[in-house]
């Protein structure tokens, strides 16, 4: 066979697997040194993110991993339990807060020291560097991990409140350029309860995370919601409403390009889901009932379940999460039928594709 | 273009070995390269096209016949694609990947391109080798350290002989 030309080669080996590229490194050098150059990494990275059927469901468990694709091949098929579990690294376990994924990269802090952990499960590849943020004694109240677009950084974004402190502070740092600290102060002292398993969610150039307010609002019920915002461009630090009636279960999200929040609109008996996107970004009156999720989808749906979306597949057809039995289901929104994915699940299952992304530490 | 005058207009291609084709000119210009010369005029006698031989080129005239005749239904279209590229061996992808590539036919250029990829998965570096026609230039010691490096890729891979 004739010599490809290295675009084409580089073309054909974009749609390979992270497993096969790295055993065909052996291959010769020229191949070697294709796998490993940063523009093929970026050529793969984001083939993978714009093919669908390359995206899968990382699903973390007390010290061991598994991925599966919503096709639901890698699952042992009686049990409909993933039939690979993989040790997780040490960095990652425990009192490390899982903080979002990005490009194939999972991101975990230490509660306590803010030593941040990177993780790149396909690779097999982590490592853990210190956050350098002034205090000793803080509180993590919330944190996320990611960048905007290929061509920027990778930025962290950390709230924590020091022990004496009456205020939350908000950091953003550039972990593997410079590591360096910029920080935003809250200008009111409203005290927001953050959830720690709020890995936070990004739009606009803008992170978003869902907080409740310990006090009691005008109904007379507690925990009125708000969504916390962080402008990772300005730094600036903002507040948006959600649904009237969202509670501390609800969960946000971005559906249609939208800031959307699903939530049980319904106390005891029988749980209607409610989803509700945010039509005109920033605009209180447009938050839209967007659909009702029936429960007869699943009869593992009480009223105590929390649904939370995970992703979408290639088909349109919703990946649902349902703590806290930890089932994934696949719900056909047009047919208003689900079915069990996978039964053996995890509250923080997501969405996740396999990269050659290592991000170089200064 | 003929195509306002409701006749369907008839293109004649030329591989690089001297075959002759006749294709319709609508599913001709699936081919950016092709539309390009058919826009610019310079489609009036014979096209040649220097980088594909005629074995290729009959595949690829299969292929954008079989496609074109289709309606804009993506599901359709894929199982198209699906079932023309599956009796295809490794050589004759490896062809139509540079066609695809030099007709610039991104439809058929990602789905051959990943049929290669479905065709790769698994297999052993030495297959690697032999199907692209790849001389090994690592010495004993280098080969051995980049395969160390990454010893847990080369579980569960398909037996070969010369792995």
């Amino acid at each position: 066979m004739h010599q490809l030309p290295v675009e084409i080669l580089e073309e054909l080996l974009s749609w390979l697997s992270v497993k096969d590229l790295l055993r065909f490194k052996s291959v010769c050098k020229k191949w070697n040194s294709i796998i490993s150059s940063q523009h093929f990494i970026n050529l793969h990275l984001k083939k993978s993110i714009s093919t669908p059927s390359r995206h899968r469901i990382f699903m973390p468990y007390r010290e061991t991993f598994a991925t599966v694709d919503y096709y639901g091949k890698d699952l042992d098929s009686d049990r409909k339990r993933p039939s690979v579990f993989m040790p997780r690294p040490e960095e990652t376990i425990g009192k490390f807060l899982g903080g979002g994924t990005c490009d194939g990269l999972l991101c975990y802090l230490d509660r306590v020291t803010l030593r941040m952990c990177v993780w790149n499960p396909a690779l097999r590849l982590s490592k853990t560097l210190d956050l350098k943020i002034p205090g000793i004694v803080r509180t993590l109240l919330f944190f996320w991990f990611g960048r905007e677009s290929y061509d920027d950084e990778y930025k962290v974004v950390v709230g924590i409140r020091g022990r004496t402190e009456s205020r939350n502070r908000t950091y953003l740092i550039k972990p593997f350029s410079d590591n360096c600290v910029t920080e935003s102060t809250q200008s009111e002292t409203d005290d927001l309860y953050f959830r720690s398993f709020d890995e936070g969610t990004l739009l606009r150039g803008t992170v978003h995370w869902l907080t409740v307010s310990p006090r009691i609002n005008t109904v007379g019920s507690i925990g009125q919601c708000a969504v916390f915002t962080y402008n990772l461009g300005s730094r600036t630090l903002g507040k948006l409403s959600t649904p009237v009636g969202l509670d501390s279960n609800g969960v946000i999200g971005v559906m249609n390009g939208c800031l959307s929040a699903v939530y049980n609109a319904r106390r005891g008996g029988c749980p209607i889901y409610e989803v509700w996107v945010m039509k005109e970004y920033g605009v209180k009156e447009s938050w839209t009932k967007f659909m009702n999720i029936s429960p007869r989808i699943s009869d593992r749906i009480s009223s105590s379940t929390r649904l939370k979306f995970v992703g979408v597949t290639d088909k349109g057809d919703l990946i649902v999460s349902c703590a806290p039995n930890f089932e994934l289901l696949i719900y056909n929104v047009v047919e208003n039928k689900s079915k069990t994915l996978v039964n053996y699940g995890n509250g923080s299952a997501r969405m996740y594709v396999e990269t050659l992304v290592f991000p170089r530490f200064a | 273009m003929a195509a306002e005058t409701g006749t369907p207009t008839t293109l004649t291609l030329k591989s690089n070995d001297d075959e002759l084709f006749s294709v319709a000119e609508s599913a001709a210009i699936l081919s950016v390269t092709i539309r390009n010369m058919v826009e610019d005029g310079c489609a009036g006698g014979v096209i040649p096209l220097d980088n594909v031989d005629g074995k290729t080129l009959a595949s690829v005239i299969t292929y954008m016949n079989g496609i074109s005749a289709i309606p804009a239904d993506e599901e359709k279209k894929k199982s198209y694609r699906d079932k023309f590229l599956s009796d295809k061996d490794f050589e004759t992808l490896a062809d139509m990947v540079l066609a695809a590539n030099y007709l610039n036919m991104s439809c058929l250029m990602d789905a051959v391109s990943a049929k290669i990829a479905q065709v790769m998965e698994k297999k052993s570096v030495g297959w690697v080798r032999r199907k692209f026609g790849i001389e090994n230039d690592y010495t004993p010691e280098e080969e051995a350290a980049v395969k160390e490096e990454h010893k847990w890729t080369f579980e569960g891979v398909e037996t070969d002989d010369d792995n």
